[in-house]
C-alpha cells in the first residue's frame, strides 16, 4: 500500500505538496473539415497549483475553461503537452504518453454523471472489486471484505451488493462511484462536478459525505465545479479558470469574501442572485469566446468592464496579492 | 420536433427508478413466464427444425438420395394420387420430399450457423479493437473494411468459388468472410461511443488493462446489437445459400440444401407446386423464427429490462 | 378562493391528478393534488426535485404529455375553458399564439438541417406574422444582425445563442403564457443570468405570463414573482417568492433552503433530508413528506389543511411549531 512507502515525513513548513501541478499545458489539433487546416486548440496553458495533503483545492470554471482537461491530465487519463503533474513527489506521466505511476498511486476520479460512469451490466459486487484486480492485485479473499467495508463507508447495506446500478437512485449511484473510487485507497480524489447532476437534497448528502470521508481518511481533495456555492463550500484554496487560464487563486473565504479579478467578481455576483424586479442586472455580456480563436493579451477582455487597450495588447500574468492570493489583472 | 422532446421528458419523470429491493433474483419457472408470445413462437420456429436437423440420420422415413421413377411427381397426402408412403409427396426423381426436407435443414441450417460464427467473430474483434485502439490501426482496418464493401459480394462469390471447388465448405467459408464487414461496421461504431463513457473512463483510470477493458466493459455493452446483427445474418445467409444454390454455385448434389430444393423443383411449379414451395416455406419460417427469438434475447440479455421486453 | 377572482385569473389549475398507465399494474398517479393559478403577466415558478411532478404538470397545460400518461382528476382552466377535458386539437390551437413553451435543450428543438429563418416562418405562421416583425424580434433577443442568424442553422450558434432564437419563436405569437422547462439548466451561469434577464424584460415589456419549471432556487429568485413548490405530486406551499424563499412555511421548502450551500458558508456540515422522495406508489392522503420530515407527528398521516394567511398558502399541520423555530433561530 502506498502509505507504507512514503517517505520520511518531513517538518510541517517545509512538507512537499501532495499534488503538484506544474506549469502545465494540453494542446489538441483540431480539424474544421477533412481536408481543412489544421487548427491548435490550447485546452489548459501554463497552469501551477499544488495542494497540501489532507485539503481541499476548489476549481471554478464555465464550460470551455479546461477544468475537466485539467482534472483528465491529474487522473492520468491524458497526457500533458508541457509540463509535469507530481503527486507526493512523484511523476504522473512518464514524458512520453504514458502513465508512469501505478494504479494505487495516482488519483482517483469521481465523475459527474452517476449514470454513465458505471457499466450498466455490472452488479455492484463486481464494480466495486474490479480496481482491486488490478496490479497490485488484493487477494481474492480480502476483496469481499473490503467491498463490504467500501461500502459501509459510503453508507450503503451490505445487500445493495447484488444490484444493479440501474436500481439505485442518482445519489445512492454515486455513492457507488466514490466507494469505487476509494477501493484502492487513494490520497487523491479527483471529483469533477460530483453534485451537478443531483438533486439539491441529495447534492448536499454527497457533499457531506465527502467531507466526512476527507476527515476519516485523509483524503486531498481536487474538487471541480461550475457553481460557486458548492465549491466554496468544499474548499480551502480556490482557483478560477477561464479559457484555459487560472485568473485568480486564493484561500477561499478570502477570494469569494473580496475577490480581485472582475471573473471572479461576476461569478459571486451571479450566485448572489438579486431579483430582477429589485434591480437585479446581468454580470456579464457576450458569450464565452472560443477556445480554438482566443482573444489577444488578457483572454477575459472581450467580455470585461475594465477592459482598456493594454489588456488587448499585453497578457496579464498571475501575480501575488495580499502575499497569499495569486490573480491575473491589470486593472486591479 | 418539439413534440418528441416534450413526451421523452414527461416520459421520464414519470418512471421513477424503483426502490432498491424491488428486484430478486428470480426462479427459471418466473423466467420462462416471462418469455412474451413472440419470444415463444421465435423458439418453435427455430427449434423444430433445429431439432430435426439434429436427428435427421435417425428419422428420414426413406433416404433422401433415393431415386425410384415409379414413384416420381407425387403430391402430398390429402391431394388425389397421393400415397401415404409419402407425406409430402416426391419430386421428379420420385425422392421423398419430407426426407429431403429434413436432411436439408440440417445442411441449411449448419451452413448458416457456422457461417455467422465466422463472420460474427472476425466483425466483433476487428470491430473491437479497431474502435478501441483507434489511430493507425483503426485506418488500416476500415481501409479493408471500405474495399471489401465496394466489391460487390457476388462478385467475389464467384471469384472464390472459381478458384475453389463448390462444396458446402466452400460456401460456408465465403458466406464468412463477405459478411463480417457488416458487424466491423456497427460494433465499432459503438465502440467509439462506449470508448468515452464514463465507466471506460472510470477502468482506465484504475490502470485496468485495455483488452480487459474491451472483454469486461465494452463487449458486454455491444452484445445487444450483435445479437441483432447476427440473427439478422443468420436469415440473409440461410437465404443467400439458397440463392446460391439455385445458381449452382452452392451445395452440390448428392447433398441437399433447401435452396437446391427450390433449383429442383423450378421446372415443375406449374405441375408440382409442392416440390419448390415447401422448402420455401420451411425457409420462411426458418428465418422468421430466428427473427423474433434475436428480437426476445436482446431485451432478455438486458438487466434494465429485467429480461422482460 | 371567490368566483370574481378566479375569473382574472389567466391559468388556474386546480387538483390536478395525472396518471400513468401501466400494462400489469393499476394505474400509478405522478401528480396527484396539484393547484395554482397564475395570473395576466405574472411570473411563477414551479420549484421541485425529480419525481416532484413539475414537469408533468407543465406539460399537461400544453396538451404534450406522453403517450401513456393522462389527467385523470381536477381541472386546467384557461380563461375559463377546461384543458383537462378538451380535446387534443383545442388545444392545439392555443399552442402558439397563446400559450407558447420553451424546453432545457435548445439544440434538440431545432431542427438540425432547417435554418433558423425557416423555423422561425414556420412558428410564425400560425399566427400570421410577416419577416419583418421576425427581423424585429430577433433583434429584441439581442441579435446584432438578425439577418445573418435567419440564414444560419442550429449547429453554427452557441447554446445560449439557440436559446435566444427558442425564445424568439415562442414569443413571435405573443402570446399570454410562456411555459419554461428548466430552460436554462443546459447554460454556463453567467449566461444563464443573460437568458433569465431576457425572459424577464420582454415579459414585462410584452406582458407575457410566465411558468419557469426549475429545480435551481437562485434560477426561480431572480425571476419569478411567485413561487410554488412541489413534492410528491403536490404543490406544498405557495406565496411571493421573496417572502416564501426568506420565511418558509413548510418544513419541505426549509430543507431545502438550508440544504443548499451558500456563499462564504461557513458550516462544517449541510444539513441534509434524510431518506428518499416516496415512490408514487408510496403516496397516501396524508403528508407525502412525513417521513423525512423532523416535525413529524401521529397527526401527520391525516391530510393537512391548507394554510392560507394573506397571499400566501401551504399544507403543514405544524406550521405555528415551525414558525416557532424560526424566530428563535433569526432573532430580530
Amino acid at each position: 500500500m502506498s502509505t507504507s512507502v512514503q517517505p520520511p515525513v518531513q517538518p510541517a513548513q517545509t512538507e512537499s505538496p501532495l499534488l503538484q501541478i506544474e506549469n502545465l499545458r494540453k494542446t489538441f489539433t483540431v480539424r474544421s473539415s477533412l481536408l481543412g487546416a489544421r487548427r491548435e486548440l490550447v485546452a489548459v496553458d501554463s497552469v501551477n497549483l499544488s495542494i497540501p495533503a489532507g485539503s481541499t483545492l476548489g476549481l471554478v470554471g464555465e464550460s470551455g475553461s479546461g477544468k475537466s482537461t485539467l482534472a483528465n491530465m491529474v487522473s492520468g487519463l491524458l497526457a500533458p503537452t508541457q509540463g509535469q503533474v507530481l503527486i507526493e513527489g512523484n511523476r504522473v506521466h512518464d514524458g512520453r504518453g504514458r502513465v508512469s505511476l501505478r494504479g494505487d498511486q495516482g488519483a482517483q476520479i469521481v465523475f459527474q454523471d452517476p449514470y454513465s460512469s458505471l457499466n450498466p451490466r455490472m452488479p455492484v459486487r463486481r464494480l466495486l472489486a474490479e480496481p482491486l484486480q488490478v496490479a497490485p492485485r488484493v487477494p481474492r479473499a480480502e476483496r469481499e471484505q473490503r467491498v463490504k467495508e467500501l461500502l459501509d463507508q459510503v453508507g450503503l447495506p451490505e445487500s445493495a451488493m447484488d444490484k444493479f446500478p440501474h436500481e439505485f437512485s442518482g445519489g445512492q449511484r454515486q455513492r457507488i462511484v466514490i466507494a469505487r473510487a476509494l477501493a484502492r485507497r487513494p490520497r487523491l480524489l479527483v471529483c469533477d462536478e460530483p453534485v451537478s447532476a443531483l438533486d439539491v437534497s441529495v447534492q448536499s448528502q454527497i457533499l457531506n459525505l465527502l467531507k466526512d470521508l476527507q476527515k476519516e481518511l485523509g483524503l486531498t481533495y481536487l474538487f471541480i465545479g461550475h457553481g460557486l456555492e458548492s465549491v466554496g463550500f468544499m474548499s480551502d484554496q480556490l482557483a478560477v479558470m477561464y479559457l484555459g487560464r487560472i485568473v485568480e487563486q486564493g484561500p477561499a473565504h478570502q477570494v469569494l469574501g473580496r475577490p480581485v479579478h472582475p471573473y471572479t467578481q461576476a461569478l459571486i455576483t451571479s450566485s448572489e442572485a438579486v431579483p430582477f424586479r429589485d434591480g437585479g442586472t446581468v454580470e456579464l455580456q457576450g458569450e464565452i469566446p472560443s477556445p480554438l480563436n482566443p482573444p489577444s493579451g488578457c483572454v477575459f477582455r472581450t467580455r470585461c468592464p475594465l477592459a482598456t487597450d493594454i489588456c488587448a495588447e499585453k497578457r496579464p500574468e498571475l501575480t501575488p496579492r495580499e502575499s497569499t492570493r495569486l490573480a491575473a489583472c491589470h486593472h486591479r | 420536433m418539439a413534440e418528441s422532446v416534450t413526451l421523452d421528458s414527461a416520459g421520464t419523470e414519470s418512471a421513477p427508478p424503483r426502490p432498491p429491493g424491488s428486484s430478486k433474483r428470480r426462479s427459471w419457472k418466473a423466467r420462462l413466464r416471462s418469455i412474451p408470445l413472440s419470444g415463444w413462437i421465435g423458439l418453435v420456429c427455430v427449434g423444430i427444425p433445429a431439432v430435426v436437423a439434429l436427428l435427421a440420420p435417425w428419422i428420414t422415413p426413406h433416404p433422401p438420395a433415393s431415386i425410384d421413377p415409379s414413384q416420381a411427381l407425387l403430391p402430398p397426402v390429402g391431394m388425389e394420387g397421393s400415397d401415404p408412403a409419402y407425406l409430402l409427396g416426391t419430386d421428379n426423381l420420385g425422392r421423398d420430399i419430407l426426407s429431403r426436407l429434413i436432411e436439408g435443414a440440417r445442411v441449411s441450417l449448419m451452413i448458416g450457423v457456422i457461417a455467422v460464427v465466422l463472420a460474427g467473430s472476425i466483425g466483433l474483434t476487428v470491430g473491437l479493437v479497431a474502435g478501441y485502439y483507434g489511430k493507425w490501426l483503426d485506418a488500416v482496418l476500415m481501409r479493408v473494411v471500405d474495399a471489401l464493401l465496394a466489391i460487390p459480394s457476388v462478385l467475389l462469390v464467384l471469384v472464390i468459388l472459381g478458384v475453389l471447388n463448390p462444396g458446402m465448405w466452400t460456401l460456408i467459408f465465403v458466406l464468412g468472410i463477405t459478411n463480417w464487414v457488416i458487424y466491423a461496421r456497427q460494433i465499432r461504431a459503438e465502440v467509439l461511443e462506449l470508448r468515452e463513457r464514463q465507466f471506460v473512463r472510470a477502468a482506465q483510470n484504475f490502470g485496468v488493462p485495455g483488452p480487459i477493458i474491451l472483454i469486461r466493459h465494452i463487449m458486454p455493452n455491444v452484445l445487444p446489437s450483435f445479437i441483432v446483427l447476427s440473427t439478422l445474418s443468420v436469415a440473409t445467409v440461410i437465404v443467400t445459400e439458397s440463392a446460391l444454390s439455385f445458381l449452382g454455385l452452392g451445395v452440390q448434389p448428392p447433398d441437399i440444401s433447401w435452396g437446391l430444393m427450390l433449383t429442383t423443383g423450378r421446372d415443375y411449379l406449374a405441375t408440382a407446386w409442392w416440390i419448390s414451395t415447401l422448402p420455401g416455406l420451411a425457409i420462411t419460417f426458418t428465418v422468421l423464427g430466428i427473427l423474433l427469438l434475436g428480437d426476445w434475447l436482446r431485451d432478455a440479455l438486458d438487466p434494465r429490462l429485467g429480461g422482460r421486453s | 378562493m371567490t368566483a370574481e377572482t378566479a375569473a382574472q385569473e389567466l391559468l388556474t389549475v386546480k387538483d390536478l391528478r395525472v396518471s400513468a398507465t401501466r400494462r400489469e399494474s393499476q394505474d400509478l398517479h405522478v401528480v396527484d393534488g396539484a393547484s395554482f393559478s397564475i395570473a395576466p403577466g405574472e411570473r411563477a415558478a414551479l420549484v421541485g426535485e425529480s419525481g416532484s411532478g413539475k414537469s408533468v404538470t407543465c406539460f399537461s397545460v400544453m396538451g404534450l404529455l406522453a403517450q401513456n400518461l393522462r389527467v385523470s382528476g381536477g381541472s386546467i382552466r384557461w380563461r375559463g375553458n377546461d384543458l383537462a377535458t378538451a380535446k387534443r386539437e383545442e388545444i392545439r390551437r392555443l399552442r402558439g399564439p397563446e400559450i407558447a413553451m420553451i424546453y432545457q435543450e435548445p439544440l434538440t428543438s431545432l431542427n438540425p438541417l432547417m435554418t433558423i429563418g425557416y423555423q422561425l416562418k414556420e412558428a410564425a405562421r400560425r399566427s400570421k406574422v410577416g419577416r419583418r416583425e421576425i427581423l424585429e424580434m430577433l433583434d429584441r433577443v439581442g441579435f446584432a444582425d438578425p439577418r445573418r442568424i435567419m440564414g444560419q442553422r442550429p449547429h453554427e450558434l452557441s447554446g445560449g445563442m439557440r436559446q435566444r432564437v427558442m425564445i424568439a419563436m415562442a414569443l413571435i405569437g405573443q402570446p399570454k403564457l410562456l411555459l419554461a422547462d428548466e430552460p436554462t439548466t443546459a447554460l454556463d451561469v453567467t449566461i444563464q443570468s443573460q437568458v433569465l434577464k431576457l425572459m424577464y424584460d420582454l415579459s414585462y415589456e410584452m406582458g407575457t405570463a410566465v411558468l419557469i419549471v426549475s429545480h435551481d432556487l437562485s434560477v426561480v429568485r431572480k425571476l419569478s414573482d411567485t413561487i410554488h413548490v412541489m413534492y410528491a405530486g403536490q404543490v406544498v406551499e405557495s406565496g411571493p417568492t421573496d417572502s416564501v424563499l426568506s420565511q418558509p412555511r413548510h418544513p419541505y421548502t426549509r430543507a431545502l433552503l438550508s440544504s443548499a450551500p451558500r456563499l462564504g458558508d461557513t458550516r462544517e456540515r449541510l444539513e441534509s433530508i434524510p431518506g428518499i422522495v416516496p415512490t408514487p406508489d408510496q403516496w397516501d392522503a396524508g403528508c407525502r413528506f412525513r417521513s423525512r420530515c423532523p416535525l413529524a407527528t401521529e397527526r401527520c398521516a391525516e391530510t393537512p389543511p391548507v394554510d392560507v394567511v394573506a397571499d400566501r398558502s401551504s399544507a403543514c399541520w405544524h406550521v405555528d411549531q415551525l414558525l416557532a423555530e424560526q424566530k428563535e433561530a433569526t432573532p430580530l
